[in-house]
C-alpha cells in the first residue's frame, strides 16, 4: 500500500471514528450506546487527536511553503496558512494543558483564545492569497464567475451564521467571552467568502491531484465554521448537545487540514 | 526554464494533446484544455502550426501555471516531459 493511500485511510478512519463517537452523544445522549462509551478515554483522546492533527497540518504546511521557491506566487499563501495552523496548534496545546494536566474544562476565555484569535487573522489572509496565486499563474480566471457569484453565496451564508449567533450580541453583560463569541463567528464569515471562492476554483480542477489539496483545504475551512457556530451556541444557549457537535466539527476540520497539507507535500515531492 | 527548441513548426493540435496529457493528472482534463486554449489566445496563436518561438512562449506559460501547484523542480521535470514528447513524435518538415 502506498503512503498516500495509507494516509487517506488514516484520516478517513479518524473522521469516521469521530462521527461514531460524537454524533450519538449529540443526537441520543441518553442512549445505551452512549452509556457504554469509555468516557475517560474519549475525554483524554479528543484534545490529543485535535492537537496531533493541527501539529501535522502546521508541519506539512511549513514544509510545503519551504518547498516552493522564493518568488513563487503561492508561497505566501502557504506561509500564512502554516503560521495560522501553528498558532491554532498552540491554542489547542493550551487547551490540552487545562483538560489533561489540570483535569478541568478549558476556561472561556483562556490564554488559548489569544492564539486562536491571532490564528484567525493569518487564516483569513491565507485564503485570498491562494486565490490570487491561481489568478496570477495564468489560469483562466473570470472574476464574475469565479469570485462574485461564489462570493455572494459566501456573504449569504455569512449572514446566516451571524443570524445564528446574534443572541451573543444581546447578552446583558458584554465582556471578553461575549466579545469572543462575536469575533469567532465574524471571523468565520470573513473566512467563508474566500473559502467558497477557493471551492469554486477547485471544482474547475476536478480530476487532477491538485484538486484534492485545495478541496480538502476549502472543506476544512467550511467545517471549521460549523465548529465555531456550535461552540458559540454552546456558550450562548448553554445547550450541551452542541459540545459533541463542536468536537466532531473541529476534529473533522483539523483532519482535513492535515490531509490537505500532507497531500501538497506529496505533490511537491513528486 | 530551458527552451523547447523544436526543429520546426509543430501542429497546434499535437501540442495541445501533449500539453493536456502532461497537465491533466495535476489540474484535471477540463482545466488542462481551458488553460492551453487560454494560453493560445493570450499569445495570439491562431494558425494551424506553432512556430518554435511560440512553442517556447507557450511552454513558459504552462510552467508558470504549474509551478504554483508542484514547485519549480517538478515543473522543470514536467516541461522536460513535454519537450521529450514533442521531440519523440518528430516535427513535420
Amino acid at each position: 500500500m502506498s503512503t498516500k493511500r495509507l494516509w487517506d485511510l488514516v484520516f478517513a478512519g479518524l473522521i469516521a471514528a469521530a462521527a461514531v463517537v460524537f454524533l450519538p452523544r449529540a443526537l441520543a445522549p441518553g442512549s445505551a450506546f452512549v452509556a457504554r462509551m469509555p468516557e475517560a478515554a474519549i475525554l483524554t483522546l479528543t484534545p490529543l487527536v485535535k492537537l496531533a492533527c493541527l501539529l501535522v497540518a502546521a508541519w506539512a504546511a511549513t514544509a510545503s511553503a519551504r518547498g516552493f521557491e522564493a518568488g513563487n506566487p503561492v508561497r505566501p499563501a502557504w506561509r500564512l496558512l502554516a503560521t495560522g495552523l501553528g498558532l491554532y496548534a498552540l491554542g489547542q496545546a493550551v487547551s490540552v494543558y487545562y483538560q489533561l494536566l489540570r483535569d478541568v474544562r478549558t476556561p472561556f476565555p483562556s490564554p488559548a483564545d489569544f492564539f486562536f484569535v491571532l490564528s484567525a487573522g493569518f487564516l483569513i489572509l491565507a485564503l485570498p492569497a491562494f486565490v490570487r496565486a491561481f489568478r496570477d499563474a495564468g489560469f483562466p480566471f473570470d472574476p464574475r464567475r469565479d469570485v462574485l457569484l461564489p462570493g455572494a453565496a459566501g456573504v449569504l451564508l455569512g449572514i446566516g451564521v451571524l443570524f445564528l449567533v446574534h443572541p451573543a450580541l444581546d447578552a446583558d453583560r458584554f465582556g471578553l467571552a461575549e466579545a469572543l463569541n462575536v469575533f469567532y463567528p465574524l471571523s468565520d464569515v470573513v473566512m467563508l467568502v474566500p473559502a467558497i471562492v477557493l471551492a469554486r476554483i477547485t471544482a474547475r480542477l476536478r480530476g487532477g491531484s491538485v484538486a484534492a489539496v485545495w478541496a480538502l483545504l476549502a472543506a476544512g475551512f467550511l467545517v471549521l465554521v460549523v465548529g465555531d457556530v456550535c461552540f458559540a451556541w454552546l456558550t450562548i444557549a448553554e445547550d450541551a448537545r452542541f459540545d459533541p457537535l463542536g468536537d466532531l466539527a473541529y476534529v473533522v476540520a483539523y483532519a482535513l487540514f492535515a490531509r490537505a497539507t500532507l497531500r501538497q507535500r506529496e505533490l511537491l515531492a513528486g | 526554464m530551458p527552451p523547447v527548441t523544436p526543429r520546426s513548426a509543430v501542429p497546434c493540435q499535437r501540442v495541445e494533446e501533449v500539453v493536456e496529457r502532461v497537465l491533466s493528472p495535476y489540474v484535471g482534463a477540463t482545466m488542462a484544455r481551458a488553460a492551453t486554449r487560454g494560453h493560445y489566445r493570450a499569445l495570439g496563436i491562431g494558425g494551424p502550426d506553432l512556430e518554435p518561438e511560440q512553442l517556447d512562449s507557450l511552454v513558459q506559460k504552462v510552467g508558470l501555471g504549474l509551478h504554483i501547484f508542484v514547485g519549480r523542480e517538478r515543473t522543470a521535470e514536467l516541461l522536460a516531459a513535454i519537450r521529450r514528447d514533442l521531440d519523440s513524435q518528430g516535427a513535420p518538415a
